[in-house]
């Protein structure tokens, strides 16, 4: 499983690092990271790749992170 | 939670007073409030326990003065029926359900009358307990009339105990039963303290509700007060980008780091109380850092969330 690094950041660093798995990662983003990682993103997920060039460059505008639920912790909620 | 479960044994047999005593009650209130009571017990799904100071604080007490475990029982006992007393009084302030009123009324009223009963056995009427009890009640219907119009979170936050500081009453009960009323007044702060951070816990677990139904919150005070503008104002979005997105929830948990600074820095020390606060504080920071867990993983894009 991967580590503390997130994801992202791996896969970016596995594909600069090693030429099959970007192409495989560009041509067939789900099964290059299930195989390189072991993860298996569902059917139901859609999953582009795309490369950067010298002069195009793209930006991802992520979801809005406004969800309680994916908030890890343990909490106690007494009253008094 | 040692804090709480080195007590288990002793709280069994004052629960089941309780449970007796309110079977008593005129029918139907008896099974009304064994039910409300069993709702605030702590010896039911003991793992998450719901309420602790209130039951517990008679035998963090012992910590500092010297109390008998009778006399414990008997201040814990009074407590549990202040308790039970007050959230009924809470739970028809905010209540939509007018229907129940006279059941909730009668039931808190009666409540009342056996918590007065045990305070009256063990406190002549010349104590200064009573002083002390006058205050407290005092104090509370002050910061539930009050702290929304005088934005006490904002302005003075510790004024935001009061809402539960008739719990105190049981240690200025404990201090008077072993001679030491001098440290009533140290006491009352480390209380205080807690139930400010109590408190705010439960208005981290609560905003989206208090939001709807108009009730003060610290947590939506605060973000007001950060933005300048009126609460009524903002929208649920708006609050949500300010505690998942634009990190109040750290400026709102170093209030809390304050509060145990501030518990440190007394000359008393009861080591439960500590212990209490300091689970509290932590539960706070990991709501924060899973925040901004949260966040770092999402500014990376969604595929970060199947690691």
């Amino acid at each position: 499983m991967p580590s503390e690094k997130e994801l992202r950041e791996q896969i970016i660093e596995k594909a600069w690092a090693d030429g099959e798995f970007k192409q495989q990662l560009l041509k067939d983003p789900k099964a290059a990271i299930q195989d390189a990682f072991g993860i298996e993103i569902p059917a139901e997920f859609k999953l582009t790749v795309l490369e950067e060039t010298d002069d195009t460059f793209y930006l991802v505008l992520p979801k809005n992170p406004d969800d309680k639920e994916n908030v890890v912790g343990e909490v106690c909620y007494p009253r008094w | 939670m040692d804090w709480y479960k080195r007590h288990i044994t002793s709280l069994k047999p004052v629960f089941h007073e309780v449970q007796l005593q309110i079977m008593q009650f005129p029918h139907p209130l008896g099974d009304i409030g064994n039910r409300y009571a069993e709702k605030y017990n702590p010896l039911v799904d003991i793992d998450k326990g719901k309420d602790y100071i209130c039951v517990l604080l008679p035998y963090w007490m012992q910590e500092l003065v010297d109390l008998s475990d009778e006399q414990c029982n008997r201040l814990a006992l009074a407590n549990i029926y202040g308790m039970l007393y007050f959230f009924i009084l809470d739970d028809v302030m905010d209540s939509t359900q007018i229907d129940r009123v006279k059941s909730q009324l009668s039931l808190a009223s009666l409540l009342q009358l056996k918590m007065s009963a045990v305070f009256r056995e063990l406190f002549p009427s010349d104590s200064p307990f009573w002083a002390y009890y006058d205050r407290y009640v005092t104090v509370w219907a002050d910061c539930v009339m009050n702290e929304d119009k005088a934005d006490f979170f904002v302005h003075n936050p510790i004024r935001t105990a009061g809402k539960a500081g008739p719990v105190k009453i049981s240690a200025v009960g404990a201090c008077l039963l072993a001679g030491r009323e001098e440290l009533i007044d140290e006491v009352g702060q480390s209380i205080d303290l807690s139930l400010m951070t109590l408190q705010m816990l439960d208005d981290w677990a609560d905003w989206q509700e208090d939001m709807e139904e108009g009730n003060y919150n610290g947590l939506l005070a605060l973000i007001a007060f950060e933005t300048g503008k009126d609460l009524k104002s903002l929208t649920i979005e708006k609050i949500k980008s300010h505690i998942y997105v634009l990190g109040c929830m750290n400026r709102y948990t170093d209030i809390a780091n304050r509060n145990h600074k501030s518990l440190l820095g007394l000359s008393i020390c009861i080591p439960s109380i500590l212990e209490y606060h300091d689970y509290m504080v932590n539960s706070l920071r990991e709501i924060a850092s899973g925040i901004e867990n949260n966040k770092r993983k999402a500014l990376g894009g969604g595929i970060n969330f199947f690691a």
